[in-house]
């Protein structure tokens, strides 16, 4: 048997999360620089979340239970998340989305999208996920999708609609230790150049500025591996977030 | 939607929302919303909670838990990947087997009690669900279960409830690993197939 017909066979117990240690990193490893697998372990973990559905729901919810959930939300609401004028944050940023920059006002919207998107986790999940878009009026999104990390991990790069400028936001990336940083690398045939070099917080959160050589138009694909702290010439590193269809493994 | 019509009192605008919508919500602290998610899914994840711990003063504590995430972690759902039931059942799957696992327990056998269809409508709302919508889910995965062979939902109500692994399963079951990891494969690949044909998978 092929290694990769193995791999799938081992792709549904991968799901349930039920294989032996060997074969789950084996697996971990292989699903890294695999499209093809990804896709079906998809399929996978779609029943997995699913099966609970078939639990037989028979003992009531204890009736204390809501009140105590309350309670929590309150007292977390009144420490954490005192009342916001994100209203007029979000107002603001929004006005961006529906605004035509010229070339001259580029630099100035990309680096007021850092500022907000830096200062407001919130308010930034909130504008990806709004009903309105993103819909960068003049400027490129493109989605950075996770290989191996937290699944909720995921990245947007925005780019200018001159191509000359670039934001990078990223979240729920797991925290790396003192040594380790996160690169940001910029892919034109084979040739790679480094874009960031960048940390996350607590959330795995972080907005930066993409840093490139060339005008960000020339670079087909994006990529983002684990480096040493002082970032590597080349990748060294696992991959975490790539552009879709695009893996470091099947490009060399 | 909300399943019950007519002169009801206590319909609510959250109660007339979708689960997605509320999850929207959340993320931007809407308690009114976490209550009514709270509402329509707390049976499920304290029974799949109970199910795995089997002890009724833990499964409250992981109920609680998993919707306190829910209040902190809503932004992290992820449309398209699965539905929020979905999502919240696996919240508590994983925080009722970390739970398990911190106890270090000998391993031990369990008896198979997926859940058995309805036997007739499969719109009849036998529970704590709310919209037809997620009854007719549930029924639908019943009935899938329901066609496996009763040694494949046997090693697959151990891996999904217990968390075991293929070889503590062989363990338990006494059987070769080789036949385990066939059986689990089978069953899910079978669920694959008729979870797909009902448009239940994205």
């Amino acid at each position: 048997m092929s290694n990769d017909a193995h791999i799938l066979n081992l792709l549904p117990a991968y799901a349930l999360e039920c294989l032996d240690k060997d074969e789950h990193t084996l697996v971990s490893e292989h699903l890294t620089r695999c499209p093809a697998c990804q896709n079906e372990l998809g399929a996978y973990l779609s029943v997995a979340d699913r099966l609970a559905l078939a639990v037989p729901v028979v003992s009531p919810v204890p009736d204390n239970l809501k009140r105590q959930l309350t309670e929590r939300v309150q007292a977390s609401s009144q420490t954490t998340h005192p009342p916001s004028p994100q209203k007029s944050w979000r107002h603001s940023l929004k006005s961006l989305f529906v605004w035509q920059p010229t070339r001259g006002w580029s630099v100035a919207t990309l680096a007021l999208i850092l500022v907000l998107a830096t200062g407001n986790l919130l308010l930034w999940r909130q504008l990806r996920r709004s009903s309105d878009g993103p819909q960068l009026r003049g400027m490129q999104t493109l989605s950075l999708v996770n290989t191996q990390v937290d699944a909720d991990a995921n990245g947007v790069l925005i780019i200018s609609s001159d191509s000359e400028y670039g934001s990078l936001v990223v979240e729920n990336l797991p925290l790396l230790n003192s040594e380790q940083r996160y690169q940001l690398w910029l892919i034109q045939d084979k040739k790679l150049d480094s874009g960031a070099i960048f940390s996350v917080d607590a959330h795995g959160y972080r907005a930066t500025e993409v840093n490139a050589p060339d005008s960000l138009g020339n670079y087909s694909a994006f990529t983002i591996t684990i480096e040493p702290a002082k970032g590597s010439v080349q990748p060294t590193g696992p991959e975490v977030l790539t552009s879709i269809g695009f893996s470091l493994q099947s490009s060399q | 939607m909300a399943e019950s019509l007519g002169p009801n009192p206590k319909i609510s605008y959250y109660s007339a929302l979708g689960d997605e919508t509320l999850i929207d919500l959340v993320a931007q602290m809407n308690s009114d919303a976490l209550s009514e998610l709270y509402d329509r899914h707390s049976g499920l994840v304290f029974n799949v909670a109970l199910k795995i711990v089997n002890d009724k003063s833990t499964a409250e504590e992981i109920t609680l838990d998993v919707f306190t995430r829910v209040w902190y972690k809503a932004g992290t759902y992820r449309t398209g990947r699965s539905k929020v039931i979905s999502w919240l059942a696996g919240i508590t799957r994983n925080r009722s087997i970390d739970v398990l696992r911190q106890r270090k327990l000998p391993l031990q056998q369990l008896e198979v009690t997926w859940a058995m269809p309805s036997s007739d409508n499969p719109l009849v709302i036998d529970g704590p669900e709310k919209t037809a919508e997620l009854a007719f889910q549930r029924e639908h995965v019943r009935r899938a279960v329901a066609q496996l062979p009763d040694n494949q939902q046997e090693a697959l109500a151990l891996a999904y409830f217990k968390g075991y692994s293929h070889s503590e399963i062989a363990q338990i079951l006494d059987q070769p690993l080789g036949t385990v990891k066939t059986r689990i494969r089978l069953a899910m690949q079978k669920l694959r197939d008729l979870l797909h044909e009902k448009e239940f998978i994205n």
